[in-house]
């Protein structure tokens, strides 16, 4: 069943819809949803009273959001299994603690897209913001599972402490990309930007382009790596969304964050190849 | 039975359960892909002496492998999972990464899985790593030209072993170019193996001898010089003999390689097909030829 709820929200800046999963709502009996709880700040309004509710008995389980969806929080947080569709831009801490399932966002991101997520995927048709799968503000660990995928530009510390899972950024990404890093990947098809990798431990940072590399990477050389072949057949699927047919090429590769393990790899594609 | 001019003996091959596996194995070139192949299911003609039975499965596009390389598919075939094991350990680790530019890549879907990867990333000296997509573990190992990638776990199955055919000819030109062209069919068969040197035993063998260390010898009864000394089983026209021995990953192939074997065999100078079995007394497996052959019986 295809539930569409269409947001009205003139007076409220922010709505926290974490309660609004697939796994949850679709098995709930419309009477009951009507009813739910919704809170920004420290009061609440009714679900019936902040959306227009339309069923589709006939077509795939999915949750659909449109409207004011720029002023919905937690879209798809701690989700499980199911999908959503977001059809406009997004607030705050879109995909948090993701597990499972598909998130699906027609437009644009704000801040703090898929942190601490463990599973499942996102995908972006416009820019996200800062703090792109990274993690809660002082835990250790961002990211730890699932794909993030965002076809237009990102910004500051995308991939923060992320400890594996993959991000692909088709446009440009702000500063100090995959600050921290553990482990993952995180491709980057256009511009990366300045501090990528700082205090980076290990995993692997793909770009086409980059602004300046920090001095705490070593440059190794020229290599031709076989596991980014797998990920360019794996994205395949996305080519019309990414450009990434660069990835079966050569690439120079930096070994860094120097002063911390130096098992982090920043991989450039050779364009003087 | 006649089949297209060529006696059909009512008998049966006996096969035996044996584990499979299948890699792909791909290379910057389609040169150093088959050279890796090559060198992975080398000397695997028979589990009796080779440790387990190898060989090419087929040849993959660019398009069609985990990276968008040239691939081989190989098949390997052993008694058990811990021979299977060895035999993945030891040629992955000194026939496909020490190939250049190659990497090795699980070919089948199964529940059942040996974590050869997992044990060949050892060699990597601390300074391997890996990286985790779509839930497959690729364990990559630093080496003098890049890195060798390989799956962390390898799919196994419960297949089939020792399918065969024997054909019996008035001449070595004409049996053999009928030999090759059973081999040419069992090997256009995907899932299908035929182990032996070109595909052709020249030697079929017999349990037992009457040496107390060997455990196989000579088939006698096939063998076109003892005749008179021995009960052949050669007629009294043909002068030569070989088998096609057909491993596959389930018993449906196995008979479907034994079909397109003995058709593509029957041709000028064939006199005679059989099988080899023990009384059906060992292998589960029996393949009746004139069953395989049943929509095509005259």
């Amino acid at each position: 069943m295809r539930l569409n709820l269409n947001f009205h929200l003139p007076n409220i800046p922010a709505l926290d819809v974490s309660k609004l999963l697939p796994e949850i709502i679709l098995k709930q009996p419309l009477n009951e949803l009507l009813n739910l709880e919704l809170t920004y700040g420290n009061q609440y309004i009714l679900l019936k009273d902040s959306c227009k509710i339309t069923e589709d008995p006939n077509s795939p389980d999915v949750v659909a959001f449109s409207g004011h969806t720029n002023k919905l929080n937690y879209i798809a947080s701690k989700m499980r299994t199911g999908n959503i569709i977001v059809n406009g831009d997004t607030g705050d801490w879109v995909g948090t603690e993701m597990s499972g399932g598909e998130l699906i966002i027609n437009g644009n991101a704000r801040d703090s897209l898929g942190v601490a997520m463990k599973g499942g995927m996102i995908k972006v048709s416009g820019y996200a913001g800062d703090q792109v799968g990274a993690g809660y503000f002082g835990k250790p660990l961002g990211m730890e599972g699932g794909t993030i995928l965002i076809r237009g530009n990102v910004g500051c510390s995308v991939g923060s402490h992320m400890r594996r899972g993959m991000i692909v950024i088709g446009g440009n990404t702000g500063r100090f990309t995959g600050e921290g890093m553990r482990a993952g990947t995180i491709i980057v098809a256009g511009n990366l930007g300045y501090g990528a990798g700082l205090g980076m431990r290990r995993g692997s940072i793909v770009a086409k382009t980059y602004s300046r590399i920090l001095p705490c990477f070593r440059r190794v050389g020229r290599i031709d790596p076989i596991w980014l072949k797998i990920y360019n057949q794996y994205l395949q699927t996305w080519e019309k969304d990414f450009s990434l047919k660069w990835l079966s090429e050569s690439f120079i590769k930096f070994s860094g964050d120097q002063n911390v393990l130096v098992r982090g790899e920043l991989l450039v594609h050779d364009n003087d190849k | 039975m006649q089949y297209k001019g060529v006696e059909i003996e009512n008998t049966f091959a006996e096969a035996f359960p044996m584990w499979a596996a299948r890699l792909i194995i791909t290379a910057g070139m389609d040169q150093w892909a088959q050279c890796a192949a090559n060198a992975a299911s080398g000397l695997a003609t028979s589990i009796i002496g080779c440790g387990c039975e190898a060989g090419i499965d087929y040849v993959l596009k660019p398009e069609k492998t985990s990276d968008g390389r040239p691939g081989y598919a190989i098949l390997l075939f052993t008694i058990s999972k811990e021979d299977l094991e060895r035999e993945l350990l030891k040629r992955i680790g000194q026939g496909v990464l020490t190939t250049a530019t190659s990497a090795c890549y699980n070919g089948l879907e199964s529940n059942e899985h040996l974590a050869i990867g997992h044990q060949i990333r050892y060699f990597g000296d601390g300074y391997q790593s890996s990286k985790l997509l779509a839930g497959q573990r690729y364990w990559r190992i630093p080496v003098a030209d890049g890195e060798f990638v390989v799956d962390e776990k390898f799919g196994i199955i419960q297949g089939v072993g020792g399918g065969n055919i024997i054909l019996m000819g008035t001449d070595l030109p004409a049996t053999l170019n009928a030999a090759v062209a059973a081999a040419d069919a069992v090997r256009s068969i995907p899932g299908a193996l035929a182990p032996f040197p070109g595909g052709i035993c020249r030697s079929p063998s017999k349990i037992g001898s009457r040496y107390r260390s060997l455990s196989a010898s000579t088939n006698d009864a096939f063998c076109p010089t003892l005749r008179g000394q021995v009960d052949s089983q050669l007629t009294d026209e043909a002068q030569v003999a070989y088998e096609i021995v057909i491993d596959g990953l389930n018993e449906a192939i196995v008979a479907q390689a034994m079909r397109a074997a003995v058709v593509a065999a029957c041709q000028p100078g064939i006199i005679k097909i059989t099988a080899a079995n023990y009384g059906g007394e060992l292998g589960p497996y029996h393949f009746s030829l004139y069953e395989i052959l049943e929509s095509d019986v005259t």
